[in-house]
């Protein structure tokens, strides 16, 4: 069967993604743990966007160093200024003086990985 | 990119942040003025002033006012962002706002962005408010710009 898309459908395996850097920010900042933080995250973009903005946004959580408290989430490239605005709105962490702060959007995950390393 | 925050306490790594300088809000109360509702504004708005409304109401004349006399509007993003608050309160916030700022882009009244961040580590980044601009239907371009506009008016 050939689907057709020329109505302006995009080819959903051909979404150009986005990958975002982000760290945690605040004095509370050693105490909040890489589930702590994903949970958060989860509950927030639910609040935001909603399960069908959340679809849309085909997030994904990919890496997160405990050490240096960054992480690197992937969504598609027309869901990332919306995403990442209402990053901007998340607020403190479950309480605590923590809150997600963005630092970098690129298209491949290795140049992230490369500024997190020396950033 | 030059940029200016305005926050009510003093935030001392600034630098960081991506602003050149952020404007404490208690130094600047002679250029700023706080309304309920742009509706309160009344003959204030035919001042060059800055205001800060409690909720983004729709009043269409205050807005061509503010417009005709070159006043800004600030949107603060500690406004969106009150822990604890409900979703559907922000949503609600959010839908006002948007519609706020589409009129003040249509009416040419200026848009001031700025974190009015309680304390140090509430302080959003350049960056963080051109994308939370962008939430309005603020182009980017246009949040930039308006992120260079409290030095004209505290200054």
């Amino acid at each position: 069967m050939i689907i057709d898309f020329s109505d302006g459908m995009a080819k959903p395996y051909l979404q150009k993604k986005r990958y975002v850097l982000f760290t945690l920010y605040g004095p509370d900042k050693p105490l909040v743990g890489a589930s702590e933080a994903w949970k958060f995250f989860d509950t927030r973009c639910m609040a935001f966007l909603g399960i069908v903005g959340l679809s849309r946004a085909r997030l994904k959580k990919l890496d997160f160093d405990e050490q240096a408290k960054k992480g690197i989430f992937r969504v598609t490239n027309s869901s990332q200024k919306k995403l990442c605005g209402c990053i901007a709105l998340f607020g403190p962490i479950q309480g605590r003086q923590a809150r997600i702060r963005l630092l970098k959007t690129s298209g491949t995950i290795k140049t992230l990985r490369e500024i997190a390393r020396v950033v | 990119m030059e940029a200016y925050d305005i926050s009510i306490v003093h935030v001392g790594n600034i630098g960081s942040l991506g602003f050149a300088k952020a404007y404490k809000l208690e130094n600047v109360k002679n250029r700023t003025y706080r309304a309920k509702n742009a509706a309160q504004l009344g003959s204030i708005a035919k001042k060059p002033l800055v205001f800060f409304l409690d909720s983004f109401e729709l009043d269409l004349p205050a807005i061509r006012e503010v417009a005709k006399s070159g006043g800004a509007f600030a949107f603060p993003a500690s406004y969106f962002s009150v822990p604890g608050e409900p979703p559907h309160f922000v949503a609600q916030k959010l839908g006002m706002a948007r519609q706020f700022a589409k009129l003040c882009l249509k009416y040419g009244a200026r848009i001031v962005l700025c974190s009015l961040s309680q304390n140090e580590f509430q302080c959003l980044s350049a960056h963080e408010l051109v994308l939370f601009a962008q939430l309005f239907g603020i182009p980017e371009q246009v949040a930039k710009a308006s992120l260079k506009l409290p030095k004209l008016y505290f200054e």
